[in-house]
């Protein structure tokens, strides 16, 4: 006799007497869920949903920041170049002042929306 | 118990199976018209292939688990999971080496949590065998005494044996197949199948049920 045939001779368990209902019931609740087209997509908790916000808000203000600081360096130089040209290198203060204005507002948006974003997280954990 | 050479198991197998028998052929047509029918939407068709496979399923999943309630529970989710995934089925391959393979991963991960959860609570991994017939619950699906020894050695074995020893003798599939359920080499599976041979030969020696038949295979 070979291991083959003690294994054919071995009877098959009895499975469990609930175990076709069990299975029958959660692959129906499956189907209709499917049909009715609400199949269980996992919901991102309010804590979760903070957490991207956070990190859409951290994002967006690096990025902000980033792009006005850019923006800011060519524009003063531009604004320097043309001044240069027409007020001299003395009024290059004036340009400078006026050149900052949007920009530092932009750069304290991106700041805030920042530091909103760093601290977010903490404050959800709490 | 003989030994047969490692390298001959697929023939072995392949020779039992192939061609397949009276028995095989209405199964596959009545396997291939239930899946069709799921597939357009009649879910009671997967009926057919429950009553086809759930004693087979569970059989295989409480030699893997060694517990009724794990084994109820990894048959539960791979049948729930065949049904989500049946558009991923290869209808030109047998149905139950896929649904089998579907099992052995959720049976995988169920021991796995199960060893995480034993550990976690210090609790011995391996389950004690040695307090009498009613000390194992298989015990209540088994009644030969015979069958009894030969599933308490099986069940002895180590998981990657164990599993490999339920796939290839117990469900009758190959070594690619077993190979592919396990996500390891036919090399691989062949050394874990002549290990638990060797290991159950030894096991079994000193059973009376088996003595007879080391003896006569020796």
């Amino acid at each position: 006799m070979t291991i083959h045939a003690d294994f054919t001779h071995l009877p098959e368990p009895e499975e469990p007497p609930g175990l076709t209902a069990a299975i029958t019931a959660r692959i129906a609740q499956l189907d209709e869920e499917r049909a009715r087209g609400t199949i269980e997509t996992p919901r991102a908790s309010l804590a979760s949903r903070l957490d991207q916000w956070s990190w859409v808000a951290a994002i967006a203000g690096v990025v902000i920041a980033t792009g006005a600081e850019t923006y800011r360096l060519i524009a003063d130089e531009a604004a320097l170049d043309l001044a240069s040209i027409r007020l001299g290198t003395s009024m290059g203060g004036v340009t400078d002042l006026l050149a900052a204005e949007p920009t530092l507002a932009i750069l304290t948006v991106g700041l805030l929306l920042y530091l909103a974003g760093m601290f977010a997280p903490v404050r959800g954990a709490n | 118990m003989s030994l047969v050479d490692p390298d001959d198991l697929d023939d072995q197998n392949g020779a039992e199976r192939s061609p397949p028998t009276a028995a095989e052929i209405p199964e596959a047509d009545a396997v291939r018209a239930a899946v069709v029918a799921v597939r357009n939407g009649d879910r009671e068709a997967f009926g057919q292939l429950l009553k086809l496979y759930q004693r087979r399923l569970f059989g295989l999943s409480l030699m893997v688990v060694r517990s009724p309630e794990g084994a109820e529970e990894v048959t539960q989710d791979a049948f729930v999971r065949a049904f989500t995934r049946l558009d991923m089925y290869d209808e030109s391959r047998p149905f139950y080496p896929w649904l089998a393979t579907i099992a052995v991963r959720l049976a995988q991960n169920w021991l796995r949590r199960d060893t995480r959860v034993r550990t976690r609570e210090g609790t011995p991994i391996e389950p004690e065998r040695d307090h009498g017939p009613t000390a194992d619950p298989v015990d209540k699906f088994i009644v030969g005494e015979r069958d009894r020894q030969l599933w308490q050695a099986v069940a002895a074995l180590p998981s990657g044996q164990r599993v490999a020893v339920a796939l290839y003798y117990r469900q009758g599939m190959k070594v690619r197949e077993v190979a592919h359920a396990l996500g390891v080499t036919s090399g691989t599976v062949k050394t874990l199948l002549f290990r638990a041979r060797r290991t159950l030969r030894t096991a079994l020696k000193t059973e009376p049920g088996f003595a007879g038949h080391q003896e006569e295979d020796a």
